[in-house]
């Protein structure tokens, strides 16, 4: 038995990796110049005879935004598989502790009163606004809901909606006093990868193999936390120490992704969920192939909002929600019992 | 030797004492039964065992020492436990939830061992649960989700098992055959049981001793026949028993008037 499970995780992998393999070489030859999958797979080994300009878009455009729009992908399915896992609840997804809400404040105040002198370059200082935005947010609601003693999935839940309806508030009434910038954050909430650069992406590497290594770390933890909070103590976890170490952890990932991405509904909701019926709930075999899969549905996503009305571009989040939640919602008929 | 030892354990987290000056020695190898009416204060005893709710200082201790100091983990390698009844909407097999029972002495990112598996396959055998082993556990019914749930408990492998109302929600055969079973794990591994219960004649039946609890005071202590006379019991439970002498089992049975 056990070796059979064996393989057959293996393969699931090897389909996954497959995936994410045909993902990437059809986002990359797709686009206003047309470069064929096989023109562009020979410009990446680099024994491509094709002219300079080829190369400048797949390596300069292209790739990196493909990277970072993966790295994204998977950044926020790992963080909604340790929300569901850690809250017990099939509905946490990033944005439960008011992460995207923080970071969309950051946004905001870094658009509206961009003319402050700063060191940064200007598409650098919002990522840094939004960034130190949603910490600062997680860290307020964590401490609201540890007001009352010990921290429980509830009251994070309920602080977390809270504070992001009192900072969607503050947004809205920046936006009024400053119309002329209200489209620009107006796109910026809807998230896109159009600011794509080796440099952003690699950041958000590093950020995912922290964090991802730090989830894996406390993956039996979780299990346990799944089970219940009662379950888990008695099976040894560390409930206070794990739940705030896992909460920062994924949040700080959740700040890098929308701080290079600005913020993209759904994927971290849905990752878990299908990976869940593939896989089955077992943290260690979940965090990795939602991360997978988490990257393979934004790569495919970010390359219809690039394509779909072309020249122009739709914001990626607008195609993960209209993709997503339809499959979603299958999901929803098909396994009413096994949702989570 | 003394494993579990709690000395005046008070408990009053608002205006009422919920336990109050509770003085018991749970020694190892015996099989405990903790009864009492509803509010007495079972759970909230077990609790404290379980370092859920933190006692005041040096009124519990385990191995002699003040659980304070007992790291999480330690007390899992020392205790598991059984609850009432486990409902989990995740999809985990049966297996996968008994194979938690060895987390205490796995690190981050090491494989379970062959023994291991095969300590799960023990205990699965043990609550005859096995068959089930790759069912999805929120398919399982009652009595064969608190069968994995004890089974999980007997995987963990510790000195102390503690249950918690572990067969209100069973049929009178599986309330038995996890009663025999844990019988058999103290007789033949000497662990230490302790089970609250609800069912007198369980209690009577299986346990070595008791501990009647009454509004969160320990009301009587000691065997099943000194624990359970009829005098106790209408000042604890407010209600006149029978007590039925069964000559085939050697046993006594309480019959409500």
């Amino acid at each position: 038995m056990e070796n059979k499970s064996k393989r057959k995780t293996l393969m699931q992998v090897m389909m996954l990796c497959i995936f994410l393999l045909l993902a990437i070489l059809i986002s990359v030859s797709i686009g206003s110049a047309n470069v064929s999958p096989w023109e562009s797979l020979k410009i990446i080994i680099g024994c491509s005879e094709a002219s300079e300009v080829y190369h400048t878009i797949i390596w300069k455009v292209r790739l990196p935004r493909i990277l970072l729009s993966g790295l994204t992908g998977a950044g926020l399915a790992l963080a909604g598989t340790t929300f569901q896992g850690l809250f017990q609840n099939p509905l946490a997804d990033p944005h439960t502790l008011g992460v995207s809400s923080g970071a969309a404040l950051g946004a905001t105040i870094a658009i509206i009163f961009g003319k402050i002198p700063m060191m940064f370059p200007k598409m650098g200082q919002i990522g840094l606004f939004a960034f130190a935005g949603a910490l600062l947010t997680t860290l307020l609601v964590y401490h609201i809901a540890r007001a009352g003693g010990r921290v429980s999935a509830v009251h994070i839940v309920l602080a977390g909606t809270a504070i992001s309806s009192m900072l969607s508030a503050a947004i809205s009434i920046l936006m009024i006093f400053n119309q002329a910038q209200v489209e620009k954050v107006y796109f910026w909430t809807l998230g896109s990868f159009s600011g794509a650069s080796w440099s952003k992406a690699a950041f958000l590497l590093i950020l995912v193999v922290l964090c991802g290594t730090g989830m894996l770390w406390h993956s039996r933890d979780l299990d346990a936390l799944t089970v219940g909070e009662e379950a888990a103590a008695s099976l040894g976890v560390d409930t206070i120490h794990t739940t705030k170490s896992l909460i920062l952890i994924a949040s700080l990932l959740v700040a890098g992704c929308v701080s290079v991405s600005g913020i993209i509904g759904f994927v971290g909701l849905l990752m878990p969920h299908i990976l869940r019926i593939l896989t089955g709930a077992s943290h260690r075999k979940l965090l990795p192939f939602s991360a997978i899969g988490g990257a393979v549905f934004m790569i495919l996503c970010d390359t219809c909002a690039r394509i779909v009305a072309s020249p122009a571009e739709i914001p990626v989040g607008a195609v993960t929600a209209l993709l997503g939640g339809p499959y979603f919602i299958f999901l929803l008929y098909r396994n009413k019992k096994e949702v989570f | 030797m003394e494993f579990i030892n709690i000395r005046g354990l008070n408990w009053k987290p608002e205006a009422e004492y919920i336990l109050k000056n509770v003085s018991v020695n749970f020694h190892e190898g015996s099989f405990y039964g903790i009864i009492g009416p509803n509010g007495s204060g079972k759970t909230s005893l077990l609790r404290h065992m379980m370092k859920r709710i933190e006692p005041e200082r040096q009124a519990l201790q385990l191995k002699g020492q003040d659980i304070h100091d007992v790291r999480q983990r330690d007390l899992a390698r020392e205790m598991s436990w059984v609850p009432q009844n486990t409902s989990i909407d995740v999809n985990y097999t049966a297996y996968q939830i008994v194979m938690m029972g060895r987390s205490p002495y796995l690190r981050p990112f090491q494989i379970e061992s062959k023994g291991d598996l095969k300590l799960v396959q023990e205990a699965m055998e043990q609550t005859n649960s096995w068959q089930f082993r790759n069912k999805a556990f929120h398919t399982l019914s009652g009595g064969e989700a608190q069968r994995v749930i004890a089974a999980r408990a007997i995987a963990q492998d510790t000195p102390i098992i503690i249950l918690d109302e572990p067969v209100s929600h069973l049929d009178i055969r599986h309330q038995k055959e996890l009663m025999e079973t844990m019988r058999l794990l103290n007789k033949k591994k000497g662990k230490t049981i302790l089970a609250v219960l609800h069912d007198l004649n369980l209690a009577a039946r299986y346990c070595d001793k008791l501990i009647l609890l009454d509004k969160g005071e320990i009301f009587a202590q000691g065997t099943p026949k000194e624990v359970l006379t009829c005098e106790n019991l209408s000042k604890v439970y407010g209600l006149e028993f029978y007590c039925l002498e069964h000559q085939e089992t050697n046993g006594f049975y309480l019959i409500p008037k």
